[in-house]
């Protein structure tokens, strides 16, 4: 009897935690708000300059990055803060290690490297401000957006308790202005503001090429747009384009395959789980809106305008629902893709990024 | 009655400051925000750094034609837009908030 009532208990804890747990980020409000189980449960506050947070997960930890340049741990079981460093006056991005956690910083001209409960380890002087930062193997590579450079980092201790990053290989005059990157398997794909194509860094063979992107008429660009390993399926990559309302649909062997013309200027596309579709984001006057372009076919087959500037959206892990941070209008809604209508709706002041942490793969396991 | 007319001169004088900066953060939010940041180095300097380092027209010239300003502020390469569509109006309004946030001595 008694094992039954633990079995019970198990699978109903199972299904509990199988949901999603949600974090946003309050952009004015240096605070994350959390979401679980459909409720807006939670809020941590007093995290700093929260403009361009970011947040990562690796196994129970949970990380910020903050526009003032703090690295920030903190719990997303419990919700605590754990822990804060600050890294530089202004950081834009992070990659989590088995040992350290490296942080591109703007701010500086530098790479922070901190172990896994912020302890520094070491700076790379980059002369530089510092983007796309990405891991592959034993490297560390990120891009110079000042001095257009690609930096391969190899760390040359990979089993001991501290991670030590020599230089490996630098490339140069890799393209005007890089701005962000995108890593699958060995491909590492960057974006650059003022050169019309895209670099594409082979960290297998260490080779570099360009490929050339026919951008059109080039509007005014407003924001810069993102890159992320959520734009590559199985038969594509999905790159927006900078100044241009499309989004290039290129093959694997960066043939391209479709200019898929947008209603604007796009910031982020967004796979669903199920690679079916692309949710794109845009700037400017687009800014409340969002189209979904099917993946088989890539024409758009919806179109969204919502009541104020769209400024991230996320796929739930199953698919089932589509979240978009409308900060103008101070809510995080969850539009279920079967049919594409609003199901959700959380009042979150002035919501930017939308992180999820897999509670499912984090606390049963260890149930 | 000296005193209501000082009280409806200060609440105009108010209501004018206030559209002033809405005005600001309306021009700010659509055309800056997404490379630059008030207080922060973001993908373009910040406003606290060009209050500090810049005069109003250098301002007013990089904003309107930075093809031909980025140079003579020391940048090898320019990648800001022109906005030479802004009215007069948004244009003081903007530069106003850009030198609001210079440091105080």
């Amino acid at each position: 009897m008694k094992k039954i009532l633990l079995l019970c208990l198990v699978f109903i804890v199972t299904l509990l935690n199988a949901q999603d747990k949600i974090f946003v980020v309050e952009r004015e409000n240096s605070a994350l708000a959390v979401i679980e189980q459909h409720l807006l449960v939670d809020t941590i506050k007093h995290m700093h300059n929260f403009n361009h947070a970011v947040v990562k997960f690796k196994g129970r930890d949970g990380y910020v990055i903050t526009r003032d340049g703090y690295i920030i741990k903190f719990n997303p079981i419990t919700d605590k803060i754990e822990k804060e460093y600050r890294t530089s006056p202004s950081a834009i991005g992070f990659i989590i290690g088995r040992n350290f956690v490296a942080v591109a910083n703007y701010g500086n001209k530098t790479v922070e490297i901190v172990s896994r409960n912020l302890k520094p380890i070491e700076s790379i002087k980059t002369n530089s401000r510092n983007v796309g930062i990405k891991l592959y193997k034993n490297y560390l590579i990120f891009e110079c957006m000042d001095t257009d450079e690609i930096w391969v980092m190899k760390d040359t201790q990979p089993k001991a308790r501290k991670p030590h990053f020599v230089i490996y290989k630098k490339f140069k005059h890799v393209g005007l202005v890089p701005f962000d990157a995108l890593i699958d398997k060995n491909l590492y794909v960057s974006g650059f503001f003022n050169s019309p194509f895209i670099g594409v860094l082979n960290l297998r063979t260490m080779k570099y090429k360009t490929v050339p992107l026919n951008l059109g008429k080039r509007d005014r660009v407003l924001k810069v747009p993102h890159f992320g390993f959520w734009s590559v399926s199985k038969g594509y990559f999905f790159i927006p384009a900078v100044g241009a309302r499309k989004v290039f649909a290129f093959s694997h062997k960066f043939k391209l395959i479709k200019a898929i013309d947008v209603v604007g200027n796009p910031v982020f596309t967004s796979l669903s789980p199920n690679k079916k579709y692309l949710a794109v984001t845009f700037s400017g006057k687009d800014f409340p809106r969002v189209q979904i372009i099917d993946t088989k076919t890539l024409k758009i087959i919806k179109n969204f305008k919502f009541k104020g500037m769209v400024l991230h959206v996320r796929w739930s892990t199953n698919g089932k629902y589509l979240y978009v941070s409308v900060n103008g209008a101070n809510e995080v809604l969850g539009i279920k893709t079967h049919g594409w209508w609003k199901k959700f709706a959380w009042p979150v002041p002035k919501p930017s990024g939308i992180f999820i942490y897999k509670m499912k793969d984090n606390c049963v396991k260890n149930f | 009655m000296k005193n209501k007319s000082l009280i409806i001169a200060l609440l105009l004088i108010g209501i004018g400051l206030s559209a002033k900066d809405s005005l600001a953060i309306k021009v700010f939010q659509t055309y800056c925000w997404g490379c630059h940041h008030q207080t922060a180095q973001a993908f373009a300097p910040s406003f606290r750094f060009i209050a500090n380092h810049r005069t109003r027209a250098q301002m007013l010239a990089q904003i309107l034609n930075p093809k031909s300003s980025y140079k003579r502020l020391g940048y090898k390469i320019n990648s800001m837009p022109s906005f030479s569509d802004l009215n007069a109006s948004e244009l003081n309004a903007i530069v106003t908030y850009i030198q609001s946030y210079k440091d105080k001595k």
